[in-house]
């Protein structure tokens, strides 16, 4: 039987591949979707939370569409601003956008 | 055939009786016997399975013995489908930040996010793995693969995919990992050895009575994100064509 501790290891996994992801990687879309991945984490982890610890009210997951929600609104927004610097600076790397260092 | 009630079935445990038909005007010809046989332990799991649940969310009808007494080992199936999940998790996830090309990298992230929506309906909450799939599958991933598509010409592989600081990236990632890692496993969580099926009518009742108020603000959060996203990634042309 899969334990609580299993999916919270699965889920600390896929969040230091996200962390990983992001600060690695020079694309931005690819950043954008290493934060995906880390919200991903955070979800697999409340619902486990809530199917193990806390089956009697429904918080975790509840908690979980609500992430859902939001990385849906926060995906919009930040593949729009993406497509809006790579139009104007021809290119997805996030090293190419220096504009305010310099 | 599945309408076909079936005798000789109860509780998962089939008997040696061969399953009949209880169809007297139909003649029972071979080609029928051979389906009742086929489906009946079908029919037998999926009557356990109900049973099973059944006596999960109603604790009263708990004593009821379910489980068959010949003591037969049965496979443990949800820790299969659990290893293959994670593995699914973690391999499309350590392959979406390691391909160079980052329409593979896409895919391997739709991969990841169905292994997490198998994940979320073995750990009994199918609403969430259904929005998993509508939103994160269906919305989310088709919207990461138009941007991709609309912003890399011609080819999308890059010539060196990482940044520099990549070593202090895999120092900080392990730390996170050994420190979130640590906690788990020194944690006495005193959790549940089953997982409870979450209800659908319970968490929508608590989404709309208990936490009303954020699911309304959430509405509000998405409008605004349409509205900026439609005015950010319009062209500056079609600005000035306009006005």
């Amino acid at each position: 039987m899969p334990t609580l501790e299993g999916y919270l290891v699965v889920s600390a996994l896929l969040f230091a591949i996200g962390a990983f992801g992001f600060m690695a990687r020079r694309n931005a879309i690819l950043m954008l979707i290493s934060i995906e991945l880390m919200f991903n984490a955070v979800n697999l982890s409340l619902v486990a939370f809530n199917a193990y610890l806390a089956p009697a009210d429904n918080t975790g997951a509840v908690f979980a569409l609500m992430i859902m929600a939001v990385a849906a609104a926060e995906v919009t927004v930040g593949l729009a601003l993406v497509i809006a610097i790579i139009r104007t600076r021809q290119s997805a790397e996030v090293d190419h956008y220096a504009d305010l260092k310099e | 055939m599945a309408s076909v009630p079936i005798s000789g079935i109860r509780h998962g445990t089939l008997t040696s009786n061969p399953p009949t038909l209880r169809r007297p005007d139909l003649p029972l010809t071979t080609e029928r016997r051979c389906a009742a046989y086929l489906t009946g332990p079908l029919l037998a799991y999926a009557t356990a399975s109900t049973a099973a649940l059944e006596s999960r969310r109603r604790p009263s009808r708990a004593a009821e013995p379910l489980e068959p007494s010949n003591g037969a080992p049965t496979l443990d199936i949800s820790g299969v489908l659990f290893s293959v999940l994670a593995i699914g998790v973690v391999g499309a996830g350590v392959a979406v930040v390691t391909l160079r090309n980052i329409i593979h990298s896409a895919v391997a992230m739709m991969i990841c996010f169905g292994s997490l929506a198998g994940m979320y309906a073995l750990l009994g909450a199918p609403i969430v793995a259904a929005a998993q799939v509508l939103i994160y599958l269906g919305a989310i991933s088709v919207l990461i693969l138009f941007a991709i598509m609309l912003t890399q010409a011609g080819d999308a592989s890059l010539p060196a995919p990482y940044h520099r600081q990549m070593p202090v990236a895999i120092v900080v990632a392990l730390g996170i990992l050994g420190l979130v890692g640590w906690a788990v496993i020194q944690t006495d969580w005193g959790a549940a050895a089953e997982v409870a099926a979450a209800s659908v009518d319970a968490i929508a009742m608590a989404l709309f009575t208990t936490y009303a108020l954020p699911f309304e603000i959430i509405s509000l959060l998405l409008l605004v994100a349409i509205i900026g996203a439609i005015y950010l990634a319009r062209r500056p042309e079609e600005d000035e064509r306009a006005g």
